[in-house]
């Protein structure tokens, strides 16, 4: 089986681009081969609570909203109390109220990628007569960031040699092209796929 | 690095537990995990998002049209 890399025709700069997947710093500078990947960025070790001051503070949002499930009065009730006991001193309860308690589990990062969402309405015009429900109805789209998912899936250490890094073409002894996996695609020449590559191609490292 | 980017998402709706809302997930993958990974191992496809499904008469559109009109 000989296998070679996929030549691209970087067209803004006028020249031939030979991706090679050659591992390389966050600067582009390759590293030497073998070379152990970087600890996670989000990884701050296991006194880390983030959003959460403490680890107490966790597991009283754990307890409050996982096991127990107080309902939003309760939790103010308690809340309350807890902070009657502290009139006198600095300090605080470990949220102020139930909005405090859901704001903080809401912005708890689950497997290092929050959920953000944003909410559409129709702004066009009306039209007379019957008017669509859909018009004036809010609607709620609800995402996680696909850049740090795919920086998640690319960090995964399951795929590894499981994955290709750079396009490629495989021949077997007869000299028959070889399709097996994405990457290994009939790119070569295809100049819509070289036109995105040269779209997406500030920060492209080859 | 080349990363090719694959979305997908399929008819199958998902109702959160108040009931009445319902969404249509969107999964994303990337081209360079070998295929018979990415159909084997459940992190290698991973949820991007949830679309509102607006009730009208062309709904495939209509997410899309209404984020074209809220700019």
């Amino acid at each position: 089986m000989v296998r070679h890399f996929t030549h691209l025709y970087d067209y803004s700069n006028k020249r031939l681009i030979i991706s090679q997947g050659i591992p390389c710093d966050k600067d582009g500078n390759a590293v030497p081969q073998g070379t152990p990947p970087l600890p996670r960025e989000t990884d701050n070790g296991p006194e880390d609570w983030t959003p959460y001051n403490d680890r107490s503070q966790f597991e009283l949002a754990d307890y409050i909203f996982t096991k127990n499930q107080t309902s939003a009065g309760g939790i103010d009730e308690l809340l309350n109390i807890w902070a009657a006991t502290l009139v006198g001193t600095d300090l605080e309860p470990p949220f102020l109220d139930h909005s405090d308690l859901y704001s903080t589990i809401d912005s708890t990062p689950l497997g290092d990628v929050i959920w953000e969402s944003f909410t559409l309405k129709y702004q066009g015009e009306l039209p007379d007569g019957d008017i669509p429900p859909w018009m004036e109805t809010k609607h709620e789209v609800w995402f996680r960031d696909p850049r740090i998912l795919v920086h998640n899936l690319l960090a995964n250490t399951d795929f590894d040699h499981k994955i290709d890094i750079s396009p490629f073409q495989e021949y077997d002894a007869n000299d028959n092209h070889r399709y097996q996996n994405f990457m290994s695609g009939n790119w070569h020449g295809n100049k819509r796929f070289v036109f995105i590559i040269y779209l997406f191609s500030k920060n492209y490292m080859y | 690095m080349f990363v090719p980017i694959i979305l997908g998402s399929d008819k199958t709706t998902v109702s959160v537990a108040t009931g009445h809302t319902q969404y249509w997930p969107v999964y994303l993958s990337i081209g360079n995990i070998h295929n018979n990974v990415r159909r084997a191992h459940q992190n290698g496809l991973v949820l991007l998002g949830f679309l509102a499904i607006p009730k009208g008469q062309c709904q495939k559109f209509l997410v899309y049209y209404m984020y074209l009109c809220s700019h």
